[in-house]
């Protein structure tokens, strides 16, 4: 008996020394997942590389940017008028200069009508005419004065960054891990997604991107090194008014309503994460009308399907059609 | 229906050694599915049950289950409860048939795993857990063989303790 | 007091089953490789992860519980549930094979075939 327990509990010890090595890998991955601006995100890092600093980020930006958010500065803006936010200025200039450049179809100043659908609260619903009249007053680009980081709104014009706030929290995302000098990463908001540094083995990030119709299944597969990317359309946001009809949360700022395009889904990929997000949005609201542009702009690229279930793929994308 | 003194002090021990077996048990790392264990407690229920009578198997075996309960969770005693109920009883009914100990112990075994696996599928809201079947029952059938074998040589000498004739082997006590 | 005898010749019948047992554990082995992970809390599958990357997860809701991914592999490093059973549970190789943790109602699948990719966006 003595001479077993001698050996028996070293050999148990040695055991489990081995087990635990057996259980790890070389460069493994962490990934941490939360809540952040209505959605699921998803953070991958090398073990050894933190994601707090990541989701401080995005957690801040979520509280301070959410317009339905009373305590935000999007909603101090919106009811005060005035609020000095560099982060905010920021946005603000960044958007202006997409707008110069594709128009106004995007708008940060939808807030009002945004706030009478209410389509990301738990009490959405499809406003009247009137109201849609009034508030679609208001918005109005020109309203909005930057100085510096001192923002003004006049003539009740309200802000929501729905279409660019995920894209931004990524740009901030994407800065961390630059001064962190993080390896390679991907940060994942579900519509949009950072992909960040090079992978170990030096092969391309994949994406799947879903199909619109079906969760399930797949539109294809694309691979491209680092980079941002924004998706909409698709599994987005949309209630079930009580008349029956579907209403998605992409509003059409000459009407009011809810975009009918005729495109189900499209997906930017270029280097910075407002763009992307911004684009997404455009591209999606203008439909296949002035789509060809896009497919051939230089700095950035996209994948785009429509109702009849035609694709849209830029040049230069590497891009795998999903078996059907 | 009167207990003596004698019959409460013995049913306290194999309540005890139920437990004891079973905690034991429960703290090896064995790498089987869901938890599968030896089962050897099962020897305490199946001694109760031949060599004294089913309603002292039962309550051994609720008491037991409590025990469980007690000291690792909730789920553990619901898996104890339903093993060892469903196994209970199919123990008695074979014993009614005048089986083998062999017979009682691997039918006893499937038993308790099986009803094992039926909560465990209930508690997931998850039929798939059938696919541990086949490894349940393989498993069962070499517990039960260890348990009944154990049994059967215990037996005599647990007997003769009862008896007041055990004799240490090379040694007499007076 | 009747002496029930250990085992009677018709016992020998019991072999049959561990026999019949091996041959369907046989028969499954056959199937294609893994391709991801698929967990699953109560009646709903929470998250799918390709085994193609290897990681170490923490659930978003069940913060207790850390699971690793590695090439072919998946097991539970550790985990706050009482009686630790689905990190005892090693790791699972193969399709259909399962890790349980029952306090958290909680099953780890690995699951055939589909497209390891790094990440999805729809």
């Amino acid at each position: 008996m003595f001479f077993r327990m001698k050996f028996s509990i070293p050999a148990l010890a040695a055991s489990a020394l081995v087990l635990c090595t057996a259980c790890t890998d070389s460069a493994p991955t962490e990934q941490t997942t939360f809540f952040a601006m209505d959605t699921a995100v998803s953070i991958t890092l090398p073990a050894d590389s933190s994601a707090q600093s990541a989701q401080e980020a995005i957690t801040a930006l979520s509280g301070s940017l959410d317009s339905f958010r009373a305590d935000s500065v999007v909603s101090s803006l919106n009811e005060t008028g005035q609020v000095t936010d560099a982060a905010l200025a920021k946005i603000l200039s960044q958007t202006a200069s997409l707008s110069d450049r594709f128009g106004d179809a995007v708008s940060l100043t939808c807030g009002n009508v945004t706030k009478l659908w209410g389509i990301s609260t738990d009490s959405p619903a499809v406003p009247s005419e009137q109201e849609l009249h009034t508030a679609l007053q208001t918005v109005d680009d020109t309203q909005i004065r930057l100085q510096g980081d001192q923002i003004t709104l006049e003539n009740g014009a309200a802000l929501d960054l729905g279409s660019v706030a995920k894209g931004y929290a990524l740009d901030a995302v994407y800065e961390r891990w630059q001064t962190e000098d993080v390896p390679y990463g991907i940060c994942s908001m579900h519509s949009a997604v950072l992909l960040f540094g090079e992978k170990p083995d030096k092969s391309l990030f994949t994406v799947q991107i879903q199909s619109p119709d079906d969760a399930a299944k797949t539109l294809g597969t694309v691979s491209v090194p680092a980079c941002f990317l924004a998706t909409a359309g698709g599994y987005e946001r949309y209630f079930t008014a009580d008349d029956g009809n579907e209403y998605c949360h992409i509003l059409d700022l000459q009407t009011g309503y809810p975009v009918q395009s005729d495109l189900t889904t499209v997906t930017v990929f270029t280097d910075n994460g407002l763009k992307a997000d911004y684009l997404s949005t455009l591209i999606f609201l203008e439909g296949t009308e002035s789509i060809q542009s896009h497919l051939t702009a230089a700095d950035y690229q996209i994948v785009a399907a429509d109702q009849n279930g035609t694709l849209y793929i830029s040049d230069g994308l590497q891009f795998t059609e999903a078996p059907v | 229906m009167k207990r003596t003194a004698k019959d409460i002090t013995t049913l306290g021990l194999l309540l005890a050694l139920a437990c004891a077996i079973s905690y034991i048990e429960s703290v090896l790392p064995i790498p089987l599915p869901l938890g599968v264990k030896p089962g050897l407690a099962s020897i305490v229920v199946m001694y109760t049950l031949i060599e004294r009578n089913p309603r002292d198997a039962l309550l051994l075996t609720l008491l037991k289950s409590g025990f469980v309960f007690l000291t690792r969770g909730v789920t553990a005693g619901i898996l104890s409860a339903s093993g060892g109920l469903l196994a209970l009883g199919v123990m008695l009914f074979c014993h009614k048939l005048n089986s083998s100990l062999l017979t009682i112990s691997i039918s006893g075994a499937a038993a308790h795993n099986l009803a094992q696996l039926i909560a465990a599928a209930l508690l997931l809201q998850n039929i798939n857990l059938t696919y541990y079947l086949p490894v349940l029952l393989i498993a069962a059938v070499i517990s039960g063989g260890v348990t009944g074998g154990c049994l059967a040589a215990l037996l005599p000498r647990l007997r003769a303790a009862q008896n007041g004739t055990l004799r240490k082997k090379g040694k007499e006590e007076p | 007091m009747n002496h029930t005898p250990f085992a009677r010749k018709q016992d020998l019948l019991w072999l049959l089953l561990p026999v019949i047992c091996i041959a369907v554990l046989l028969l499954r082995a056959q199937s294609d490789t893994p391709v991801s992970a698929q967990i699953s809390i109560g009646n709903e599958v929470v998250a799918v992860y390709p085994l193609s990357e290897p990681q170490t997860i923490t659930l978003a809701n069940a913060d207790g519980i850390r699971i690793e991914i590695r090439e072919n592999a998946v097991c539970v490093l550790e985990s706050d549930c009482p009686d630790k059973r689905c990190v005892r549970m090693g790791a699972i190789s193969k399709p259909g094979e399962m890790i349980v943790c029952l306090p958290h109602a909680m099953i780890i699948t690995l699951v055939g075939a589909s497209d390891g990719a790094d990440v999805v966006i729809g």
